[in-house]
């Protein structure tokens, strides 16, 4: 019903006064009506204008805020739970916006841990909840967040216990999958992964968590069922097909599953090596059947057990390949790699064995071919068996020699040799294994054989590049063949040696060893006394020989010279030496050798022509051998051959030269004695006393020979001195002759006097020559009967020079003051040259006995002059002098008589009919000292002195 | 369509509250009954002689409504010089004056001789709209006070032919065996107000003095004062009126028919009938919207009287109708868009008014719901974070208001509070909080804001009226010492009554605080949507 509104106000405020007036039944307000003040229509259909109060502005929408969110829920959070729906809502939205700014700003711990109370919270509050699966998970996920995985993984299990059909649970479980499988709880995770799949391979989880069932069964180390996984894996994965090498296999399989597959593999290979390698695989393949990659498997664990160093087990997972599939097209290569992996792990025993393998069974001839060998194999085999006999062969060689098994190794090496050049005879390299393994039979000891095969790998193979050496090898074999054979068989074997030298000569001439072989067939020649074709091969080895040494060059020389002077042809020989000497250093014992050679031929020629009575010739080549070979051992010899035939020509000074020269060179020569013999013999037929007497003064001083024959030589020294008026060496002659205490006693007496006057008048040493002069009476008077008259005679003399010097001596001795002294002196003396005088007198010598005498008178009268002569004490003056000057006159005069008795007494050997210069003398003295009774002048005297 | 029936599923929770409030009307709380020994000892023990004596010697002046349907609002009496004595009716009081009660305004003591009197009312007639003038008019008289003169009756009479209320004055003095003792008619007063005691109390003390010759109708207002404090008074409760008890039972079966035929009635209009249609309607509108007829829905909120108890009510169930019936236009874009425009007419009605309503709670989100639709998010964010701090700040005067209760505060001022003798009005209305006191910014509340919802429950009134009888009666005895026995008996008969008032107020306002935190989650929730705007997810489950 409508208000009536009525405009003016006056009406309206008079009618509101007017008393009485009443409303009446006066419609309340209602909704309706403020309504439609309010602008709304009754039928609602009009354009409707909101009231003033509430204008609609549109705008933009707000900016969504996080913070503000959050905030908001957490309110109705902390609100009391008044409406469970509500509630349960923001805690959801609240927990996951918060979880949200921690993944989209800096990570707040709080946030997180609120998140995680309020799912809590909300589990605890709402634990009927469908939705509950997704609050599960994100509690997991909050807890991750946090760090806290053992809370995670709880709530995830909780999800995939409780909502096992949740769309989360794939997720879920993956995750708590994930998060036992990185905390080491594998059990658990496995389970969880199994659990994933069992979801169906729809989950983009499937093949992830598939993956990873596999390593959690690894983990636990529950290999044999792990690999049904990862093999499932591998099946699907890896391209179809059989497959032989895993890095190819990697090529096809999608970049993006590569590293899945990698791991698969490796797993593989680790689980397999884990349980025992090798035996393992067979083990598995046979119980569950072989995949179509099963050698890829093998292969690939193979490798990866190299990888991780265990060879043999490497090796191993290989032959039980080839324990499964011994027939297999790869086999051959399997078994290669088996060595390969033996060499890896420096198992050298095993790789030879397994080398010896892979020649045993994929030799041409073994029973693994059905169809012809392929080539390639072949080639393998071929090197595997050089390597195995080259193994063998460098094992023996390290092993000392005296170890028993050497030999038997290198045999080893040549039958593998053997076997090769059986197999594959017509390979290049057939010549050099016949070569090897000539060289193992020679280093096992069976030089026979060795020499054989050497032959066969120089003469019968193709020529290759080692024939040559073969050659030389069978040479040297051969050569100890001889060297090693008994005696009895030596010669063939020389025999042998020499045909496989002359061999070698033959067919390699160039060879770089056929000088010494040559030569050494020479000397084999030469030892079977082969001389004409010993120096035939000598000399072709000098001419063609390659790889003569110097050495050897001389040696062939050597054999050359050597074979012809054998053959006697010794001015061959000699041309030889010659020119083996001018070959080389000189100073080697060869060359001492060539020179004593040389020397020998030469004297040999010496030898035959003073066989032939041609002396000169004969003298000419001894002469010769010292010229051209002087320092041999037969130059001395023939030297003095040469000597004697220059003495047997008379050609003394070329004699006496030669002899020079060898005493010269060889003074210790053994010959010495007859050298120096004929020497002074030379010297003496050649009229050179001193050197004669030289030579036999060498002879008497020399010890070899007799001690009477070193006296005769010391004899004829002095007498040949004496002649050539070298009293210095006769001195020492006789000395040197006297020194042989049986020396006859004339001579030694002959000696002794020689040696006093030497002493007396050349060396003018007065006490030897009075040593001898006493030595000469001594030794008189010791031989006593046995003196002859010479003796005698010369001892005679020397008591009488004796006396001389002695009365010289006591001449000199003047009588000074004092007088006592000098007087006794004087007297001594003179009483001594008078003992002397007598002494000689005594002998019966006219001569000396006169001379004696006369000696004595002069003695006396000299000490009577002497006295007379005497000093006069100073003190003495006057009187006392002329009485002492008489005294002196008496005393004086008795010598003076003694010296006219002596005199006399000489004078009276003139009756006996002696008649010599001293009785004159004496005579003359007579004249002076008793002038009265001798002093006639005689007419006669001056005759005689005229005649003397 | 679709939304309509999403919305009101989504807000089922607080249809429901809507719809219980507006059904329940079950009485749970009976009157007390307090034995009469217990009221005859405290009027032994509080009468006294000399209470009543005073009462002789000086003129009581007494306001007497003879003019039909004029409720009395205010008199304003001057004597003389004197200071002028002013009294505020309450509704009770105006409701007893229009019968044959009489309102002793004063006691003033009068010279013989003459005296001037002004006096000046000010009332209302009950079908005046709310914007209608007051009826006021005075009148300066003097009088001449005669000796014996006892009562002066100031009466409001129909004059003239307008028949406009007149102040008459008339003197009375008293007779032997009249029967129109003024003061009878001030009895009637107090008794038709509930106070019982300031009856009882003078009528004991003259029974006591003068025992069965006591007149008739002063032994039978007393026998009504001793009855009243007994029982309480007889029809302070709303009890279930015949139309009132058709509607609980058209409620509990669910009928909608009979629940149409009460909210069409329009024949009786008493302010109960007024208010039970009102109810009628806006239960009808939220059935019929529930099940399916927006249109009818639409006709029967705009029955309901605004204002009124449930105007809100109404107003927001016409917007949910406007939503409802644009699912049946025609096209989808500009249907919406004007549904949502139209709904927002009388929601906008509802921006401002008491929070503690449950439907103007539900505005406060239903506003910024229709705006988000049309497109002004700013707006919406606006709306929706004011209604985020209305509910907050109510939230905690809540608490706190449960906090007063508990601590004791609430009986305090409610059941202990002195009258202002001046005001007719039960005591704590004079200190009721301000009018729309939840617009100041910050909205503050009074401590005792929620009184006046609690005062709303009929099991709320009759338990205050309860400890408020027991309360009088031991306040009565506070300057008598020698009573402290009686005292202890009332107070351990008070206790309990207390003890349920205070039940009775902290399960109020239990539900209002539920009821406001479910709107204050749902604020939230919408404000975190704003800023949240999670992806759909498979099978609709939220992350």
């Amino acid at each position: 019903m409508k208000r009536i509104v009525i405009g003016a106000p006056m009406l309206w405020s008079a009618i509101m006064l007017a008393p009485g007036f009443a409303y009446g039944a006066e419609e309340p307000a209602t909704v309706g009506s403020v309504a439609e003040d309010n602008g709304l229509q009754k039928n609602g259909w009009a354009i409707v204008k909101t009231p003033s109060i509430l204008r609609v502005e549109p705008s933009d929408p707000v900016a969504p805020d996080l913070n503000q969110a959050i905030e908001h829920y957490e309110r109705i959070v902390a609100l009391p739970a008044v409406d469970t729906v509500r509630r349960a809502e923001a805690m959801r939205r609240a927990a996951y916006l918060r979880l949200q700014r921690v993944e989209a700003g800096p990570y707040d711990a709080r946030d997180v841990r609120r998140a995680v109370a309020l799912y809590e919270q909300l589990l605890k509050e709402t634990p009927q909840d469908p939705g509950n699966d997704r609050t599960l998970y994100q509690l997991a996920h909050a807890y991750q967040v946090l760090g806290d995985g053992d809370a995670s993984i709880s709530r995830l299990q909780q999800l995939m216990e409780r909502f096992p059909q949740s769309a989360l649970t794939g997720d879920g479980g993956f995750r708590a999958a994930e998060l036992l499988y990185s905390r080491g709880r594998y059990a658990e995770a496995e389970r969880a992964y199994r659990g994933v799949l069992a979801l169906g391979s729809k989950t983009p989880f499937f093949e992830t968590a598939e993956f990873k069932l596999g390593w959690s069964l690894y983990q636990q180390a529950q290999y044999p069922q792990a690999l049904p996984v990862f093999a499932g894996i591998l099946d699907r994965e890896l391209p179809p097909g059989e497959l032989d090498d895993a890095r190819q296999a990697l090529e096809h399989v999608t970049a993006r599953r590569r590293d899945v597959v990698g791991d698969a593999l490796r797993l593989t290979y680790r689980s397999f090596a884990a349980l025992g390698g090798g035996p393992a695989v067979n083990d598995h393949y046979g119980r569950n059947g072989e995949p179509r990659y099963a050698r890829l498997i093998y292969d690939g664990l193979a490798r990866h057990l190299v990888e991780h160093q265990r060879y043999t087990d490497a090796a191993g997972v290989y032959i039980a390949y080839l324990q499964r599939h011994p027939r297999s097209p790869q086999a051959p290569e399997f078994q290669s790699r088996i060595i390969a992996s033996y060499q890896q792990g420096g198992f050298s025993e095993l790789m030879l064995q397994a080398k010896e393998q892979y020649v045993r069974r994929y030799a041409p001839d073994s029973d693994y071919w059905r169809g012809p060998p392929r080539a390639d194999v072949l080639a393998q085999v071929q090197s595997q068996i050089d390597e195995i006999a080259q193994h063998y062969q460098a094992v023996a060689q390290q092993l000392p020699p005296d170890d028993p098994t050497r030999s038997a190794a290198f045999l080893a090496a040549a039958d593998r040799y053997r076997l090769a050049l059986e197999w594959f005879p017509d390979d290049p390299k057939a010549g050099e294994r016949s070569l090897l393994q000539a060289d193992c039979l020679y280093d096992s000891g069976r030089i026979a054989a060795a020499a054989q095969q050497y032959e066969n790998a120089a003469y019968q193979q193709r020529p290759h590049a080692r024939s040559a050496e073969a050659a030389f090898a069978a040479v040297q074999a051969y050569q100890r063949l001889e060297r090693e054979s008994a005696p009895a068989a030596l010669n063939a074997a020389r025999q042998r040696s020499i045909a496989a030298s002359l061999k070698l000569a033959d067919r390699y001439r160039d060879h770089p060893q056929s000088g010494p072989v040559l030569t050494q067939a020479a000397q084999d020649l030469m030892a079977l006394k082969n001389y004409p074709q010993a120096a035939a091969v000598a000399q072709r080895a000098l001419d063609d020989g390659k790889g003569l040494s110097p050495e050897l060059r001389r040696y062939d020389l050597a054999v050359v010279a050597d074979a012809h002077f054998a053959q006697g042809d010794y001015a061959q020989a000699e041309r030889d030496y010659t020119a083996l000497l001018s070959s080389g250093p000189d100073d080697t014992s060869e060359a001492m050798l060539a020179r004593d050679q040389l020397a020998a031929a030469i004297y040999r020629q010496a030898e035959q022509a003073r066989d032939a009575g041609n002396d000169a010739a004969a003298a000419a080549h001894f002469v010769r051998v010292g010229k051209v070979a002087p320092q041999t051992a037969i130059r001395a010899n023939a030297d003095y051959d040469a000597a004697a035939c220059y003495a047997a020509l008379k050609q003394w000074a070329s004699a006496a030269d030669v002899l020079e020269g060898f005493r010269q060179r060889d003074p210790q020569h053994r010959l010495i004695g007859d050298v120096d013999r004929r020497l002074a013999d030379a010297y003496q037929q050649d009229g050179k006393p001193k050197l004669a007497a030289d030579a036999y003064m060498r002879l008497a001083q020399r010890d070899t020979g007799t001690p009477a024959q070193r006296r005769d030589a010391a004899w004829s020294a002095a007498l040949l001195y004496d002649g050539a008026n070298q009293p210095i060496m006769s001195q020492q002659a006789y000395e040197r002759f006297l020194a042989d205490a049986s020396a006859p006693l004339d001579q030694a007496q002959q000696a002794r006097r020689r040696l006093a006057d030497i002493a007396g008048n050349i060396t003018h040493d007065p006490q030897r020559q009075q040593s001898w002069l006493e030595q000469i009476v001594s030794r008189d008077r010791q031989a006593g009967n046995a003196s002859s008259d010479r003796s005698r005679l010369l001892a005679a003399q020397a008591s009488l020079d004796l006396g001389r010097k002695q009365a010289k001596s006591a001449r000199q001795i003047a009588l000074a003051l004092p007088l006592d002294k000098t007087l006794m002196q004087r007297k001594q003396a003179t009483e001594a040259a008078i003992a002397r005088l007598d002494e000689a007198a005594r002998y019966g010598f006219a001569d000396v006995t006169t001379a004696a005498t006369f000696e004595l008178g002069s003695v006396y009268r000299d000490f009577g002059r002497a006295i007379l002569e005497s000093t006069r004490p100073r003190t003495l003056s006057g009187e006392a002098l002329a009485e002492y000057e008489l005294l002196l006159e008496e005393q004086a005069d008795p010598f003076e008589v003694k010296a006219i008795q002596a005199h006399e007494a000489n004078l009276g050997r003139m009756r006996q009919g002696v008649w010599n210069d001293w009785i004159r003398r004496s005579a003359s003295a007579l004249m002076e000292l008793a002038p009265g009774r001798y002093g006639k002048n005689d007419q006669r005297d001056a005759l005689y002195d005229s005649l003397l | 369509m679709q939304t309509l029936l999403n919305l009101i599923r989504r807000f089922a929770g607080l249809t429901v509250l809507l719809t219980a409030a507006i059904g329940s009307a079950e009485a749970a709380v009976a009157p007390l009954q307090l034995p009469p020994s217990l009221v005859a000892d405290v009027l032994a023990a509080a009468a006294s002689p000399d209470a009543t004596a005073t009462s002789e010697a000086a003129t009581r002046f007494y306001i007497d409504n003879r003019q039909p349907g004029l409720q009395l609002l205010q008199i304003t009496l001057q004597v003389d010089r004197q200071a002028p004595i002013r009294y505020r009716y309450g509704d009770a009081e105006s409701q007893a004056m229009l019968g044959q009660a009489l309102h002793r305004v004063a006691v003033v003591e009068l010279t013989q001789g003459p005296h001037q009197l002004y006096a000046e009312y000010v009332g209302r007639y009950a079908q005046d709209r709310p914007g209608t003038p007051r009826r006021r008019s005075r009148i300066t008289q003097s009088f001449e006070q005669a000796a014996g003169t006892q009562a002066v009756e100031i009466a409001l009479s129909p004059q003239g032919w307008s028949r406009e209320p007149q102040i008459v004055v008339r003197r009375w003095t008293p007779q032997a065996g009249s029967s129109d003792d003024p003061e009878l008619g001030a009895y009637d007063l107090l008794l038709g107000v509930g106070e019982p005691l300031s009856v009882a109390l003078p009528l004991y003390a003259r029974q006591s003095r003068e025992g069965t010759s006591m007149p008739e109708p002063y032994r039978l207002r007393l026998d009504q004062a001793l009855q009243q404090l007994q029982s309480g008074r007889p029809g302070h409760v709303e009890a279930a009126s015949a139309t009132l008890q058709r509607y609980q039972s058209a409620i509990t079966s669910g009928d909608i028919a009979s629940i149409g035929q009460l909210a069409a009635d329009t024949a009786s209009g008493s302010p109960e009938a007024l208010a039970v249609r009102d109810k009628a309607n806006a239960a009808l509108g939220y059935q019929l919207l529930a099940s399916g007829q927006p249109s009818q829905a639409d006709a029967a909120f705009r029955r309901v009287r605004s204002p009124g108890p449930y105007s809100e009510t109404a107003l927001l169930g016409l917007g949910w109708a406007q939503i409802g019936n644009a699912d049946t236009q025609a096209d989808a874009d500009t249907k919406n868009t004007d549904a949502l425009r139209r709904a927002l007419v009388p929601w906008t009605e509802l921006i401002g008014r008491d929070p503690t309503q449950a439907a103007v709670q539900e505005s406060m989100l239903a506003v910024p719901y229709a705006l988000e639709r049309l497109g002004a998010h700013r707006q919406a964010q606006q709306r929706t974070q004011y209604a985020i701090d209305q509910l907050e700040s109510l939230r905690g005067h809540l608490q706190s208001a449960q906090q007063h209760v508990a601590s004791g505060a609430m009986l305090r001022w409610l059941v202990e509070r002195e009258r202002d003798t001046g005001d007719g009005w039960d005591a704590w209305y004079a200190a009721l909080p301000e009018p729309r006191w939840w617009l100041t910014a910050p909205p503050a509340a009074p401590a005792h804001f929620y009184v006046e919802r609690l005062l709303e429950d009929a099991d709320f009134r009759q338990q205050l009226d309860n400890c408020h009888r027991l309360h009088q009666l031991r306040h009565t005895l506070r300057n008598h010492s020698d009573s402290a026995a009686l005292q202890q008996r009332i107070a351990s008969l008070e206790q309990p009554q207390r003890a349920a008032l205070n039940a009775l107020a902290q399960a109020q306002l239990a539900l209002l605080l539920e009821q406001t935190e479910r709107y204050l989650v749902e604020a939230h929730f919408a404000m975190a949507r704003l800023h949240d705007k999670p992806t759909t997810i498979a099978a609709g489950a939220t992350p």
